[in-house]
């Protein structure tokens, strides 16, 4: 029999894992990285490109081009392409179909089957437009569940006593917050909220815009004209920003940023946590308001959370583990990747229902 | 292993659970677990006697005799036994498997190290030539530029003997897989798809690509 994989179909990103000798295991895609852009193209020369490559074109193809599908899940949107109409669950098959294919080849084995995770809020229409997508990749989905019970599921929370639960979830492009309770087999929501304009680039772009600011009053030069030395800008940014979640400074040095009359200029700039976090402060602002709807929505206070859970990359950054702190009062968990920690929890709901990862099998309520 | 006492406990209640035990469906099947498997406070009844009396497998018999409750034990105990050794087999299969891919990664290994820190001296190497290029007119034929040319130059030797080679970019044709495009232009020069500048450098370590070239395509 073969094995259920766990599939993360993100808006941005996109995960797959399975359960091996016990374990969950996070698959890595055939450029060797274990996430997926969820972006498809279609080439000029009717080629279809899923993933990085897909990402890497963007700008040349940008009408073929296709991403954050997941926004049109379950509605009539179509995307027309060479005058072919695809639905949202076409272009999202395509994607499933790249994490299948890249799964059979790390297990050297065929995969039919899969659990895929959709956000709490999501209804009937974009859960079964989900399934449907599966089905198009040639997976048999053998359940939908929600990313923050797939996270609860990561933990292992569901072995532990009956609690509420809030999963704060900032990553690509959109926050999400949901309150959970676990009990007695059984999974249930009871409220979530969000933004869901809200993500990691939002945060690149602020230090970009600082060190825009930054060289026009030390050097006189407006860079923001300059493409290559935009890209670095920006490249360096998003690295800068990665860093500051380990160090309290770092040094952003990149020599012949651009030539003038005077001739080369460089640019050399420290940029401490404190700094990051006065830039940023408003975007984490944003997930405060969120946070207490859905406290209130779940009719609980925040002392009556067992845990708290981060997942998405931008919850790396220490302000915002801070602000989770000071809004629910609890030390949040982030042992786990908190770009892989989702579909590792659906690989593992994948090996309960293969009937590898012991005993018993969750009850999973999907109540709104 | 505790997942497989685990495992026999749950094989217990199942089966327990069926009136009729279909031999050799069953002993195909893995238990199907779409259903909530329901708790029960069945026992544990591998000690019981009975299991002395036959020893031989009569799977494929469903016999209906004065001892139908034995038989139904013995069958029983048949099936956790095909049961288990199609999930030991299985294990089998997959630590194979796992053994065949490590092997597999750790001859990569080596690969896999050095390209990521030839990587990581990329931008170092950018900055570097960003340098060459922008020597002053009147300095270009000092000794200490001709001494830091020759010191480029041996950098990208022992790189290219290495096996790190340079993307070819400027008038070829865009490529996903070797190019990033950042920007479209217009071009007079070059037909529409064809790579107009090369803002920087990408590169090939051992036929791996370890950095894209970035670069401006023609419209």
């Amino acid at each position: 029999m073969s094995k259920i994989i766990g599939i993360d179909l993100g808006t941005t990103n996109s995960c797959v894992a399975v359960m091996e000798g016990g374990k969950p295991v996070v698959i890595a895609n055939t450029e060797g990285v274990r996430t997926t852009p969820s972006v498809v193209a279609f080439t000029k020369t009717g080629e279809r490109l899923v993933g990085e490559p897909a990402k890497r074109q963007a700008v040349t193809n940008a009408d073929k081009t296709i991403s954050s599908i997941k926004r049109h899940m379950g509605s009539d949107y179509r995307v027309t392409i060479d005058d072919k109409k695809y639905s949202p669950q076409e272009i999202s098959a395509m994607i499933l179909q790249k994490l299948k294919a890249d799964a059979e080849s790390y297990l050297g084995e065929t995969v039919n089957e899969a659990v895929i995770t959709v956000p709490a809020y999501f209804n009937d229409a974009q859960r079964q437009a989900t399934k449907d997508a599966g089905k198009i990749a040639g997976l048999d989905v053998k359940r939908i569940i929600n990313e923050p019970t797939a996270a609860a599921l990561a933990y292992g929370l569901d072995n532990e006593k009956e609690q509420k639960i809030m999963v704060y979830d900032l990553g690509g492009g959109t926050f999400d917050v949901s309150i959970i309770e676990i009990g007695d087999g059984v999974i249930e929501v009871l409220a979530t909220s969000g933004d869901n304009r809200l993500g990691g680039d939002d945060f690149d772009e602020r230090i970009t815009r600082y060190m825009l600011s930054e060289f026009k009053n030390t050097e006189g030069v407006d860079l923001s004209g300059d493409k290559m030395a935009m890209q670095r800008l920006r490249e360096a940014a998003e690295k800068a920003k990665k860093e500051l979640s380990s160090a309290a400074t770092t040094n952003i040095n990149l020599p012949f940023i651009t030539a003038t009359s005077e001739g080369p200029k460089h640019f050399d700039m420290n940029l401490t946590r404190a700094k990051f976090d006065e830039l940023t402060h408003d975007l984490i602002e944003r997930t405060v308001v969120p946070v207490q709807n859905a406290l209130k929505d779940a009719g609980i206070t925040a002392s009556e959370l067992g845990k708290v859970l981060l997942v998405g990359g931008s919850t790396r950054i220490p302000a915002v583990q801070d602000k989770v702190k000071q809004l629910t009062g609890h030390e949040p968990s982030k042992s786990l990747n908190p770009d892989e920690c989702v579909a590792i929890g659906a690989s593992i709901q994948g090996g309960k229902l293969a009937g590898d990862a012991g005993a018993g099998d969750i009850l999973l309520l999907e109540g709104k | 292993m505790d997942n497989l006492d685990k495992d026999i406990k749950d094989l217990e209640k199942d089966l327990e659970q069926e009136d009729v035990i279909e031999e050799t469906k069953a002993a195909n099947d893995d238990i199907s677990a779409d259903e909530p498997i329901v708790e029960d406070e069945s026992e544990d009844d591998v000690n019981d006697e009975d299991c002395d009396a036959i020893n031989e497998k009569s799977s494929d018999e469903k016999k209906k005799s004065l001892f139908h409750k034995k038989e139904k034990k013995k069958d029983k105990k048949d099936l956790k036994i095909e049961e288990l050794s199609d999930r030991l087999m299985r294990n089998m299969a997959e630590f194979d498997n796992f053994r065949k891919r490590t092997d597999k990664e750790k001859s990569q290994m080596f690969e896999a190290g050095a390209g990521l820190v030839v990587e990581k001296m990329l931008p170092i190497i950018d900055d570097f030539e960003r340098g060459m290029t922008s020597i002053p007119p009147e300095d270009a034929e000092s000794s200490f530029v001709t001494g830091i040319e020759m010191v480029y130059k041996k950098l990208i030797t022992t790189l290219s003997d290495m096996g790190v080679t340079v993307i070819e970019a400027v008038g070829k044709e865009f490529d996903p897989m070797y190019h990033n495009a950042v920007m479209q232009e217009a071009s007079e020069e070059y037909e529409s798809g064809i790579i107009t500048q090369e803002l920087q450098k990408g590169y090939i370590y051992k036929e791996k690509v370890i950095r894209h070239s970035m670069v401006i395509v023609a419209e």
